[in-house]
């Protein structure tokens, strides 16, 4: 079991869909349905300055590996690129024909993955150069993410299916069987080929990314896992569900080790600090909260 | 320093719309600083009066996920929420309203509305009339025939208040239109923002009871709308205008620093940022707060637009999401305007009326919403002397239509008439051609009998 205590509690005026840490562990950027992006010290919980530009809610938010720029996603359809020491909006491209709901930038900080309810991904540059529109799911697009070498991009709709894509050749590679409803989270292993979601049931599934066989099962969530995320060591897993809690998970052995209990409605987002002693979870309750790892 | 309601809103000109007061359909002219001195705010208050505040959840609250659940229904219909008892025996509600089935005896229940014409609008709720077929300068509001047939309560304060804020979605915006009876019955409107040929541009709040400055921006203001020629036909209310701007009573009134952090913390303060998707009123319960404090001035209609009820599921938040972040809102604030109005010895001459323009589907959406509903809806009534602690009307297994009694918006609005001592069945407004028109279809509908 680890010890965890909560250190702050920030707030928007609105849901909050998404939160990440700045690779320094300095930062924390959240983004709401308020249209805005807020940036933290994530030391003393200070709110430090609010990105506006998007017209509709914002979805996700990612720094890139250099911590030099800011991705964001918005509902109005809208990925923007922002400076993160000027914060100024440098790029700004929609492409998608309805609702971006879910967005993953590349580890390597090159490409922007982008799920809309128009059925597509697109993944583009940062400069918003289209790379693939990736055709193939019959329903609004819930997640993307990025394998660490940038080879492969998992996707996951409200039609069911969870799709892997290969970027060498933007074709669909494979289709992952053997969950229930929908899948709402994906994350890949950093060490592992191996794609965890989240699903309806509160079920984190885990599969083999070559063969597309599952590997494993948690189920501790009562309801749907809305995030997944890996610490950067991969040996911690954190999930984040409707039912307002999110937990956190061994993720060699697969152990529970605390729930973080507290938020008052779905936990949207959920990101480990760079040296894993934080966990940041955003909630629909309109608040983040910051907990402390002890052990 | 006065706290007004409201967003702070920065415009071009660099100076705060909150601070601004207008008056719907202000006209200025002819008018000496005598005038306005007279209206003093040293006037005493009137005696307790009958009143109503109308709480329009704007977007089309879903009735089955909170006072007329449906745990037999089917899964893909029945929702998350589970009932709660309540202090009525026998009946129960969703379990986000803790404190409001506490106090359930306090009010009525109404599973039954009908009658909605299925409009994003706050129209219905304000006039009891659909926007179609409306005669010659359209149906008044509510309050705006509150305000002609019985005027001002007191001097100072005006008889229609509408705390809607200006939002993106204009029908919800809609702080009641006087129609057919004219600009002098338009409501006060310290959260709009007001057309600025009938605004005191310039004027804070603070600076009211300069009459200098008032005066100089009144000029401006006159001469503004002398040339614009916005000032015809405007001199019969005038007094009333200057009155309510140049009594101190209004401006306290909406001053909440007047009240103790406690009193508003139990209203619960809320946001007063757009609620939902940016587009509809904020989840404000300071402006609950601000409804008593407007009627004990001598406010007889005080009308407000509240969160934004239009959820139609992912990606702006499933139906369930968006009830537990509004639920317990209005929980909150509701059961503490109606304590505190019981505490102050008000509640039987207020009349609350808590309702949105339909109620939403029964099957959830595949993105986890409800969508529109006219066929029916739900209604909260209390105070204003109503037999509450009932429940009128039901609906099916599923939530799709009333089966018992159902209630049609007019016959609501019959109700708040009946209560300010209106009788609905005589009571008549002359439209633009001189015509009687009686304020509701009053062959049809009339005040509830199980309430009055």
């Amino acid at each position: 079991m680890a010890e965890v205590r909560l250190i702050h509690t920030l707030r928007h005026p609105n849901a909050v869909y998404a939160v990440a840490f700045s690779p320094d562990g300095r930062q924390l950027a959240t983004a709401s349905l308020d249209n805005t992006i807020k940036l933290w010290n994530a030391l003393d919980g200070r709110e430090l300055v609010r990105l506006s530009g998007h017209r509709d809610g914002v979805c996700a938010v990612a720094f890139t590996p250099d911590g030099q720029k800011l991705v964001s996603a918005g509902l109005d359809r809208a990925v923007k690129v922002w400076d993160a020491q000027t914060h100024s909006a440098e790029v700004s491209f929609s492409q998608h024909g309805g609702y971006v709901e879910c967005m993953a930038l590349s580890r390597d900080g090159q490409w922007i993955a982008t799920g809309s309810y128009d059925q597509e991904i697109r993944v583009n540059s940062l400069t918003g150069t289209t790379r693939y529109a990736l055709k193939g799911h019959r329903d609004a697009v819930y997640a993307v993410a990025f394998s660490p070498d940038g080879r492969w991009l998992a996707s996951a709709a409200n039609d069911g299916q969870l799709l892997i894509w290969d970027l060498e050749t933007g074709r669909k590679a494979r289709e992952i069987k053997g969950f229930s409803g929908n899948v709402h989270s994906l994350v890949f292993h950093l060490q592992q080929p191996t794609v965890a979601c989240g699903a309806d049931d509160g079920a984190i599934l885990f599969y083999n990314l070559e063969t597309g066989e599952p590997r494993s099962k948690l189920h501790r969530h009562q309801r749907g896992v809305k995030c997944l995320a890996y610490s950067l060591t991969g040996d911690r897993l954190a999930s984040g569900g409707v039912e307002g809690v999110a937990m956190l998970w061994d993720a060699q052995s697969g152990s529970y080790l605390h729930t973080l209990s507290g938020h008052t409605n779905s936990v949207y987002g959920v990101a480990f600090s760079p040296d894993a002693k934080r966990v940041a979870t955003a909630s629909f309750d309109r608040t983040i909260r910051v907990w402390e790892i002890a052990s | 320093m006065l706290s007004l309601l409201g967003a702070k809103h920065r415009f071009c000109d660099g100076i705060s719309r909150r601070s601004f007061l207008s008056v719907g359909g202000l006209a200025v002219g002819g008018l000496t600083l005598a005038d306005l001195l007279r209206a003093d705010s040293s006037s005493p208050k009137g005696k307790s009066h009958k009143s109503v505040i109308m709480i329009f959840l704007s977007g089309g609250p879903p009735h089955q996920d909170m006072f007329d659940l449906k745990m037999d229904a089917p899964v893909e219909i029945r929702g998350e929420f589970q009932p709660i008892s309540t202090r009525v025996p026998g009946l129960q509600i969703c379990e986000h309203f803790p404190r409001i089935a506490a106090m359930m005896d306090r009010f009525a229940t109404i599973r039954s509305l009908v009658g909605s014409e299925g409009r994003h609008a706050g129209f219905q709720c304000l006039t009891g009339w659909p926007v179609t077929q409306q005669p010659a300068g359209g149906w008044p509001a509510f309050g705006s025939i509150v305000s002609k047939l019985q005027g001002c309560a007191n001097p100072g304060t005006p008889p229609f208040v509408s705390l809607t804020p200006k939002m993106k979605g204009a029908g919800w915006s809609d702080p009641g239109q006087p129609g057919f009876l004219g600009q002098a019955h338009a409501p006060f409107s310290p959260q709009s923002e007001a057309r600025s040929s009938l605004s005191l541009q310039g004027v804070t709040l603070e600076h009211l009871s300069d009459r200098r400055s008032l005066m100089r921006s009144l000029d401006v203001l006159r001469r503004e709308a002398d040339a614009n020629g916005s000032i015809e036909g405007l001199e019969a209310y005038q007094q009333q205008a200057f009155d309510i701007l140049a009594s101190s009573r209004l401006a306290e009134a909406l001053d909440l620093n007047g009240e103790g952090d406690s009193v508003r913390d139990r209203y619960g303060r809320g946001s007063p940022e757009p609620a939902g998707y940016g587009d509809a009123g904020p989840l404000m319960n300071d402006y609950f707060l601000a409804a008593r404090r407007l009627i004990e001035a001598g406010v007889r209609v005080v009308s407000l637009a509240y969160g934004r009820w239009d959820w139609h599921g992912r990606p702006h938040g499933t139906t369930f999401e968006n009830a537990r972040d509004h639920f317990p809102l209005l929980d909150q604030g509701l059961t503490a305007l109606i304590e505190d109005l019981e505490q102050r010895q008000m509640l039987d001459d207020v009349s609350i009326i808590v309702w949105g323009e339909f109620g939403r589907t029964p099957r959830i959406n595949k993105n986890g919403g409800r969508d529109h509903w006219p066929s029916v809806g739900c209604a909260l009534m209390a105070g204003g002397g109503i037999r509450a602690g009932q429940v009128i009307g039901a609906t099916d297994r599923l939530g799709d239509h009333a089966t018992n009694r159902p209630v049609h918006f007019q016959e609501i609005l019959a109700t708040l008439y009946h209560n300010l001592g209106i009788d609905t069945d005589q009571a008549t407004i002359p439209d633009l051609h001189g015509r009687p028109r009686y304020l509701i279809d009053h062959d049809k509908y009339r005040a509830m009998p199980e309430l009055v």
